[in-house]
């Protein structure tokens, strides 16, 4: 009477028939791994800035944001997002939700890297500036800062790298994605083996050469910026 | 206004998750740290075949999702292979460890080349064989560079055991997903932003301890084997973060 | 320097240790159902019938104790209390009928509702008391108890039901968001009586549905009426639409519950027990405790799932 045993072990025509389905899952991770990523580069740069300050009344509840957003999961800064923020009024979309929740994880990372490329700024720039009297804004855009930014693109490439792994989790707050569409799909066909593994193997096919041109990128700009 | 602080009844259940977050890290790192230290030196084989495999286990692990790899083994696994009832930690120390090993072997890829040149040569000048040379004159030297990124891994790894609460344990981020439905729906004891506050604070109090810990060895390590790491690693956390190297 | 090497093994040890610990820990829930059945192969050839050369999934139970249940933490059919107690409808009338079969511990597995049937066949629990609704697509996955409830379909909606919700049709004409839960029937039902795709949100959490309907993000949830109820008594804001039953393709559509099953040993013997305690008032005591009526409750007792599997 039990026919779930006699089921076979892989059936192609499932496979046909959601790969469409489960493709676009993997586009809205895409999506919204790029717009984290953009905010995440963005955010990174006021915290590292914020992080930075001469006054320590400004400088101490960054570091505090930073350490805390780096030392806890994303997970449940997901939830607390998606969840909590409505408790205290703040509504947002799912998909809004997994983006702000990747760009503020990765902006606290992205500030120490940022923090690290002001850093490694010589001396002799800031003094340079001074004494040719530029002001704060100018010596920030003109001279700080593209000497810095140039340090800290691998490092975004490899933020990048890990946002595209870390995007699948938007499938606890309801954002469909790859993962989320194949469990959708696979509750209601109960093909679970088939829909699980193309999610993985499209995962694989654009996480793999993403991280791999990250790579290369890094080993052709990474020497000239020093 | 809102309880910051919750009953002690959910403090008790949280503990409850907490320990199990402890046993997936545990069973994690150990796994992790195998793998780390047999592809980190597999990468450095002569052997075209032993240093072509364990790249290919690097690139690949270091590209999959821990979260897809996690559902494929809890949903894919048991029915392709027919194993049935197997473990939901086993599933989770597995796909956590993995992702781990892979991270780990480019720590200690570097690490491995960061040792002078001289000391292998010396040691091949004094006859020992590959593994005296590795376990007695490299590795300890390769240990005080390997631990500050070890360390920021290791903490990467514990926020990953918060996916297994996706898979059916019942780890600290479970409990409190499952709390949120008593506390909201029945016993109206709690608010939602109190809850996930408390978890996150308590995930941070891990991650101290866990930094801690190893500012500790990496102390210890530099006084027994008279190394310091370079500036660049003991400037605490280093600037790629996400446990990646360059 | 000398200790280096002994301690760096001791060290080693120490490490695998805790993997094996870790592993064994993880195992330890339900003896006997791990993956030492012997029946299994690659294959997925029966691996439900109770063997001649084995005693069988019942009776390993019955030796260990102890039994894992799926639930899908949905109030009042099946959840864990604030102390983590697993209680609910299906919950507590399966303990009373394992009792009955020398099985006193039971555990709670908690999973998202879709997990529940894919859970069971890949055996991370025995079995499921979710209260979950008996068709006949979940009837070629697993096999079903006879049902111990009947229920009605109903609408969660923000006071003063803003929309006119009342049934799927008026989703439909209104224009509203629907939140429909994975794998649940009301996913089908939404489908079926034609409302559109942009207005179907699906959810794999049962709760996450109604947080959503608080913060205003779907318009309604569909849910059986005894969840919906719950759930509005509990959270404001929220109100209930009076119960109805679903009319898809001209079939009434009535939601009888019942508990899930691999094994067919295992789950006759429940049946049976589960027949007893219908008859002398055991499953009506129990159920109508959590908010059903009555006369639902007997209802599902003249039901067999056989009828119900029967498309």
């Amino acid at each position: 009477m039990n026919q779930v045993t006699d089921r076979p072990v892989w059936n192609w025509d499932v496979v046909w028939e959601h790969l469409p389905a489960i493709w676009d899952g993997m586009v809205v991770i895409i999506q919204a791994t790029l717009a984290g990523i953009t905010m995440a580069m963005i955010l990174g740069l006021f915290l590292a800035l914020g992080r930075r300050s001469e006054r320590r009344w400004l400088s101490w509840p960054f570091a505090a944001f930073i350490d805390f957003i780096r030392s806890t999961p994303l997970l449940i800064q997901l939830f607390f997002v998606f969840f909590a923020l409505p408790d205290m009024g703040i509504v947002l979309g799912a998909r809004t939700s997994l983006i702000l929740g990747l760009g503020v994880h990765y902006a606290a990372y992205a500030s120490e890297a940022y923090r690290a490329g002001i850093n490694a700024v010589e001396k002799g720039q800031w003094e340079a500036a001074t004494a040719l009297n530029l002001s704060t804004g100018t010596t920030w855009q003109k001279v700080i800062l593209p000497q810095a930014i140039p340090k800290v693109i691998p490092a975004l490439g490899n933020f990048l790298v890990a946002m595209i792994k870390d995007a699948p989790l938007g499938q606890s707050i309801g954002v469909a994605g790859v993962l989320f569409v194949a469990r959708s799909i696979g509750s209601q066909t109960f093909q679970y083996v088939e829909t699980m593994t193309i999610a993985g193997v499209l995962f694989l096919a654009v996480s793999v050469p993403a991280a791999l041109f990250v790579q290369f990128l890094e080993r052709k700009y990474g020497y000239e910026a020093a | 206004m809102p309880d910051l602080i919750l009953s002690g009844s959910n403090y008790a259940r949280l503990m409850e998750g907490l320990v199990v977050t402890l046993q997936v890290l545990a069973g994690s790192v150990a796994l992790g740290t195998l793998l780390s230290l047999f592809f980190g030196i597999g990468r450095l084989s002569n052997r075209a075949w032993v240093r072509r495999g364990s790249s290919v286990y690097v690139e690949f692990a270091r590209g999959a999702s821990a979260i897809i790899l996690l559902f494929w083994m809890f949903f894919a696994l048991p029915i392709l292979f027919g194993i049935r009832g197997w473990s939901p930690m086993t599933a989770g120390i597995l796909a956590l460890g993995l992702n781990m090993g892979a991270y780990g072997a480019e720590i200690v890829r570097g690490a491995v080349l960061s040792v002078p040149k001289g000391q292998t040569e010396a040691s091949i000048a004094l006859n020992l064989t590959n593994t005296q040379r590795l376990r007695h004159v490299v590795l300890p030297q390769a240990v005080p560079v390997i631990l500050p990124p070890y360390g920021n891994l290791m903490i990467e790894v514990m926020k990953g055991t918060s996916l297994v609460s996706l898979i059916t344990l019942s780890d600290l981020a479970f409990e409190v997903q499952k709390l949120r439905v008593n506390a909201v729906v029945i016993a109206e004891s709690a608010t939602t932003p109190m809850l996930y506050l408390n978890v996150l604070a308590i995930y941070f109090v891990l991650a101290f301890v866990i930094d801690r810990l190893f500012k500790v060895a990496e102390h210890r390590v530099a006084a027994r084997f008279g190394v310091k790491p370079p500036r660049a690693a003991r400037a605490g956390r280093p600037t790629t973060g996400v446990g990646i190297t360059g | 320097m000398r200790p280096t090497h002994r301690s760096r093994l001791a060290w080693l040890l120490a490490l695998l240790a805790l993997v094996v610990a870790a592993c064994g820990g993880g195992d330890d829930t339900a003896d006997g159902t791990d993956t030492t059945e012997g029946t299994d192969t690659t294959e997925g050839s029966a691996d439900t019938t109770a063997g001649p050369a084995d005693e069988g999934l019942l009776g390993q139970l019955q030796d260990s104790g102890t039994v894992r249940i799926g639930i899908a933490n949905e109030v009042p059919y099946g959840y864990e209390d604030e102390a983590g107690n697993v209680t609910g409808e299906a919950p507590e009338v399966a303990k009373a009928v394992l009792a009955n079969l020398g099985i006193e511990d039971v555990d709670a597995v908690v999973v998202d509702f879709g997990t529940l049937i894919p859970g069971l066949q890949a055996g991370q629990f025995d079995m499921i008391a979710a209260g979950m609704f008996i068709t006949p697509e979940r009837a070629e996955q697993i096999i079903f108890s006879d049902p111990d409830y009947c229920v009605s379909n109903a609408f969660a909606v923000a006071d003063g039901n803003p929309l006119g919700v009342s049934d799927f049709q008026s989703i439909i004409d209104s224009g509203a968001t629907l939140a429909v839960l994975s794998g649940a029937v009301d996913e089908g039902y939404a489908v079926d009586s034609g409302v559109p795709e942009d207005q179907i949100e699906r959810f794999s959490d049962v709760n996450a549905q109604y947080d959503a309907l608080a913060a205003g993000r779907v318009d309604a949830v569909s849910g059986t009426a005894l969840t919906v109820n719950t759930q509005a008594d509990a959270r404001e804001g929220i109100e209930a639409t009076p119960g109805f039953f679903p009319v898809i393709d001209g079939v009434e559509q009535v939601g009888c519950g019942g508990f899930g099953f691999l094994d067919q040993a295992f789950r006759d013997a429940f049946n049976a027990e589960l027949k007893n305690l219908q008859a002398d008032g055991t499953v009506e005591e129990i159920v109508t405790g959590f908010g059903f009526a009555a006369a639902d409750v007997e209802k599902a007792a003249a039901l067999t799932a056989e009828e119900l599997s029967t498309p």
